[in-house]
């Protein structure tokens, strides 16, 4: 099975060889990379950098050099600011790298919630429709704020992160209910903490997952670990195997959560694979 | 490297019993690798591959011409990270003039778990036969190293030294590489004896599949470890990956999630399996 992770903070626990030796340990082709090595002592999250107005633009250069090494192996996605006043510049070079699958937006902060609600982010989605960049969209417990832009912006394509980051059930239902725009997908990622579910194999997840695949279709949800980030002490291993060995989902169902939407959805080809290396046993 | 958070269930700590440290992965990525897959320590067998003579690096000549091993990687990753790595005193040359300096220098190492030998070549299998490993399981005895011993095809010649190194904990590797199912009964009866145990390890490729492909979860694996648990019991089997010296396609995780994931495995026998035995038989606390 083609396996990829779509989302994971390289650089912030490991480097690129030390999660090469992970991945081919489970099994993982590839992996979406979202830089982050941390905050700085400004508690600015690395790596970026303050322009002269005081905003701070994310820059993935760890990414970047890690998916043209080896670009079977890591894609990277970007990070945006809306209010960039270059927004437009980074969203074209984002576009021009082979290797850059998609944009990232945090929108967390009251104020940011603010505007999501406003119509403030029309000119970011509409920019990366027109340069058909995906958007990863994280919010907690608002997803339902997206309905305007992705049902008036169709060549937008949305991925709600985290299965919309809210244990409300109300709040999960709007998240479903996004589903009837064909523009909007959801990344299965966090879902341990999301519905406080911690027993491996997480098998009360299942009836709540079965609700995605219902709305969705198993071509729009995908799998991400985001396993640096996991607190509750679950493996990166633990995070794949529930899914991959679940009874309860179809082979198929398997493949696309696991590999072929994120593939599909960010124009991600898979590489041909060659034989496995022979080795003695010593 | 960030510590292991630990997998969610806190009561598994999970040892693999034979990792080739520093034939794919170096020390940090070892490390990684264990992470991700709720691995809390791992005993290297260290190993960088045959050199142009064929012989295993990487090791030196003793004075006699014999080939002697070292594990100074390992040592060293063991003292970096004593609660991640142990590590074996690997063995090829069993009348090393130097055996008895050698033996004792590792057991003094509290990092050192055991002495691995792989007695494989013809000359060694017949020497093993012969009665002529005597003195090396000897000294390993007077020191109090447990010991590997890997064979192919020749597990049941165990029996003798066994018998008489009855204060010896000798562990049989990789199920013990039967030739054929009438040897495999032959290498049960070996738990006759309390000092022998049974490392678990490569047995998707050591057991045939019968009609099906070796494909994960290798339900083929359950009756033949049900006759180990059997005649072993599962405080006398230790779960190994030798993962970098998997053949069939599965990965590390697969190695380790069939049996994590066995439903016919009670959690008692599977705790004694992945880690419990190995801590015990090798004096390896956490």
């Amino acid at each position: 099975m083609d396996i990829v992770d779509a989302q994971v903070h390289l650089f912030l626990t490991m480097d690129e060889a030390q999660a090469i030796a992970a991945m081919d340990a489970l099994g993982i082709q590839a992996m979406l990379i979202d830089e982050f090595w941390g905050y700085d002592a400004n508690k600015d999250p690395q790596p970026g950098y303050r322009l002269p107005g005081g905003m701070f633009r994310p820059i993935s250069p760890g990414g970047e050099r890690a998916s043209m090494r080896h670009p079977e192996r890591f894609s990277y996605l970007q990070r945006i600011d809306p209010s960039d006043p270059d927004g437009d510049s980074l969203m074209r070079i984002a576009r021009a790298s082979p290797h850059c699958r998609a944009l990232r937006l945090d929108i967390r902060a009251p104020a940011e919630i603010a505007a999501l609600r406003d119509g403030g982010y029309r000119a970011f989605f509409e920019a990366a429709a027109a340069h058909r960049l995906p958007v990863f969209v994280l919010t907690i417990g608002h997803a339902a704020l997206l309905r305007p832009y992705v049902s008036s912006i169709p060549e937008l394509q949305v991925i709600v992160d985290h299965c919309g980051l809210s244990s409300e059930p109300a709040q999960y239902g709007e998240v479903l209910a996004l589903a009837r725009f064909p523009n909007v997908s959801l990344k299965w990622c966090h879902a341990p903490k999301v519905f406080d579910i911690h027993d491996y194999p997480f098998t009360r997840l299942m009836p709540i997952l079965a609700r995605a695949l219902d709305a969705f279709g198993p071509q729009r949800v995908l799998w991400a670990s985001d396993f640096t980030a996991t607190k509750t002490g679950e493996t990166w291993s633990e995070l794949l195997f529930y899914l991959r060995e679940s009874s309860s989902l179809s082979t198929s169902d398997k493949e696309w959560i696991l590999g072929k939407t994120v593939r599909t959805l960010l124009n991600w080809p898979a590489p041909s694979r060659g034989a496995a290396p022979v080795q003695h046993v010593h | 490297m960030a510590p292991l958070a630990g997998p969610a269930d806190a009561s598994m700590d999970i040892v693999d019993s034979q990792v080739h440290l520093f034939l794919e992965l170096d020390e940090a990525q070892g490390l990684a690798a264990m992470d991700a897959l709720g691995i809390r320590s791992a005993l290297i067998a260290e190993f960088w591959g045959l050199d142009a003579d064929g012989r295993s690096q990487p090791g030196t000549a003793a004075d006699d011409g014999g080939w002697r091993l070292l594990s100074p990687g390992a040592c060293a990753a063991a003292a970096r990270h004593p609660q991640r790595f142990g590590y074996v005193m690997r063995c090829s040359h069993p009348d090393d003039p130097l055996l008895d300096e050698l033996v004792s220098q590792a057991r003094a190492d509290p990092r050192c778990k055991a002495a691995r030998i792989d007695i494989r070549k013809p000359h060694e299998v017949q020497a093993y036969a012969d009665g002529g490993y005597r003195r090396f399981f000897e000294t390993l005895r007077r020191h109090g190293l447990p010991v590997f011993v890997l064979t192919v095809g020749n597990t049941p010649l165990l029996q003798p030294y066994a018998e008489t190194f009855a204060d010896l904990s000798f562990i049989v590797d990789h199920c013990g590489m039967a030739a054929d199912e009438r040897q495999y009964d032959e290498i049960l009866a070996l738990a006759q004896l309390p000092n022998v145990s049974m490392k678990w390890c490569h047995a998707p490729r050591v057991f045939p599949p019968g009609q099906g492909a070796p494909v994960y979860p290798f339900d083929y694996l359950q009756a033949p470890l049900q006759r180990a648990l059997d005649a072993f019991g599962a405080n006398r089997l230790m779960w190994a990956s030798d993962f970098t010296a998997i053949r069939t396609g599965h990965t590390w995780a697969d190695a380790l999630f069939y049996l994590r994931d066995m439903p016919a495995l009670s959690p008692g026998d599977r705790q004694w399996i992945l880690g419990r035995t190995a801590r015990t038989v090798l004096n390896w606390e956490q």
